[in-house]
């Protein structure tokens, strides 16, 4: 019972680990709401192309939770609907906050999430996701 | 076994060790191609008639039967500008032959000239129902199998041709209409006729909780093949409404459609629906399905298809990343008809090849099915 204890408190701990996720776009863009970005990233709104960190950041599993309601499976299930019927082609993965700023600050068109304590000067924060 | 047998069961092996994201392979920095899949195993308690899918020729008795539901989809995406793109996809599934049959599913060019609007010409799915264009991909769709009582309606499923569609924002989401031309090919208990003159209308709003979806598909059919010489075409027509509900851990879809024919109704109408509920609890979705269908006039000689509904309780399990293991049980009446799912002997003297000898029972259906994606 202790060790299961423990365990769910680490996994909490993990969960909680980042202060907040920052959802970043390029500072010439225009400024987006909650509901904007949900449907980016469930491939329903194809003004920006989405961004994706790696499925081994733990980031991204609260990210797709907190920004559009909806667990990796879900949201992979959706994008497989869009992939194979030819609509809509996945998020692009990139491996780290670093390349998502990159490549936000490079495209007026890429919106990424990052690590909130990531952001810097190069992208705009449209969305934070305590 | 059949080589493509063997084809997917090691495709499925392989994604118990590759579960990285959607592992899609990228070809340089315009091409993409990915892949799904179903291992499927069907069994049914009954040894007198086939349980098919589709109006497959052949299937599952008491004897388990994978080439039910199995089946390998392997798709090439190029994308040469931000406007022109390519997709081509082919797919290994149980057709009218009886082994598994690799055919060019789709085959298409598109072009998006401005934001919204999009013309695509070549090989599409003809959209009959609300999910026709994933329909073959199991990890699309919570069910192991779309309810045969709807998605065993359509005989035209392929458009050679072209669609034209806007989409624009409307209220809390987006509405798309999409009108389409070509022709296709009518393909039913082992008869081919030409389908020329398809063209339709569908419309479809997404929300971000709800979907709804109107469509209307008519064509002219070759009698020929039926039997009817002349040179003939008979107007058949295929109309659907479809919703689909999902927010937060409650899901649920529902569909009604209606086949008409202008000359010989008496063969081809019948309307078909299903219900389907489910409730997630983290990476399990127990669900449920009602479907029915039903011929307009009650047993003349030679109808496409019977009547029948079909109970059916299942459980999706995203068991890992980019896999879902499925369970599912269907309790199938076809209400002393040939109903709709069942490959089952032609009547000794038939008045027409499309007539089939009733299912005299019940008959309970189990499937297990591993769906993939990568």
């Amino acid at each position: 019972m202790k060790r299961i204890m423990l365990l769910i408190a680490s996994a909490l701990l993990a969960a909680n680990a980042h202060a907040g996720i920052a959802v970043v776009v390029n500072p010439a863009a225009a400024d987006l709401t909650s509901d904007q970005v949900a449907a980016i990233y469930l491939g329903k709104d194809k003004s920006f192309s989405p961004l994706d960190l790696p499925a081994s950041d733990a980031i991204r599993a609260d990210f797709y939770q907190k920004a559009t309601g909806r667990s990796l499976s879900q949201v992979k299930a959706t994008w497989s609907r869009l992939m194979f019927s030819g609509k809509a082609q996945p998020p692009e993965e990139l491996p780290d906050a670093a390349s998502v700023k990159q490549a936000v600050a490079g495209d007026a068109k890429a919106i990424g999430y990052i690590d909130a304590a990531a952001v810097d000067g190069s992208v705009k924060v449209v969305l934070t996701l305590d | 076994m059949n080589h493509c047998v063997k084809a997917v069961l090691a495709a499925s092996a392989l994604i118990h060790t590759a579960t990285p994201a959607f592992a899609a392979v990228e070809l340089g920095e315009h091409a993409m191609l990915s892949a799904f899949g179903t291992t499927g195993l069907v069994v049914t308690d009954n040894d007198d008639v086939e349980y098919v899918r589709d109006g497959q020729p052949s299937g599952a008795t008491t004897d388990p039967e994978f080439k039910v539901d199995t089946n390998l989809g392997v798709q090439l995406n190029v994308n040469a500008t931000d406007w022109l793109s390519g997709t081509v996809q082919l797919l290994t599934q149980q057709r009218s032959e009886m082994n598994l049959d690799t055919e060019v599913e789709w085959a298409f060019l598109a072009v998006e000239p401005l934001d919204g609007l999009r013309l695509r010409a070549g090989r599409t799915a003809l959209p009959m129902f609300m999910i026709s264009d994933t329909r073959n991909v199991g990890y699309a769709n919570n069910w192991v199998r779309p309810p045969d009582e709807v998605y065993g309606m359509a005989l035209l499923h392929r458009l050679d041709g072209i669609d034209l569609s806007y989409r624009w924002s409307l209220g809390a989401g987006s509405l798309t209409l999409t009108a389409l031309a070509g022709e296709s090919e009518m393909n039913t208990s082992g008869i081919e006729a030409e389908a020329k003159d398809v063209r339709g209308l569908t419309a479809r709003w997404e929300g971000q909780v709800l979907t709804l979806r109107a469509g209307h598909v008519e064509s002219e059919v070759e009698l020929e093949p039926f039997g009817i010489p002349g040179g003939a075409t008979d107007d058949y027509s295929f109309s659907n409404v479809g919703v689909i509900f999902d927010r937060d851990n409650l899901v649920a879809q529902a569909e009604y459609v209606q086949r008409r024919a202008e000359d010989y109704g008496q063969f081809a109408d019948a309307d078909g629906w299903y219900v389907m509920g489910g409730y997630r609890i983290g990476d399990v979705l127990p669900y449920a399905i009602y479907s029915r269908t039903e011929p307009e006039e009650k047993s003349p000689a030679g109808q496409m298809s019977g009547e029948q509904s079909t109970i059916a309780a299942g459980l999706r399990w995203d068991a890992f990343s980019a896999v879902a293991i499925k369970f599912q049980l269907d309790y199938v009446d076809t209400h002393g008809t040939p109903g709709i799912s069942f490959a089952t002997p032609p009547l000794a003297q038939p008045l027409s090849v499309l007539d089939k000898a009733p299912v005299l029972d019940d008959v309970v259906v189990a499937s297990v099915a591993i769906d993939f994606v990568f």
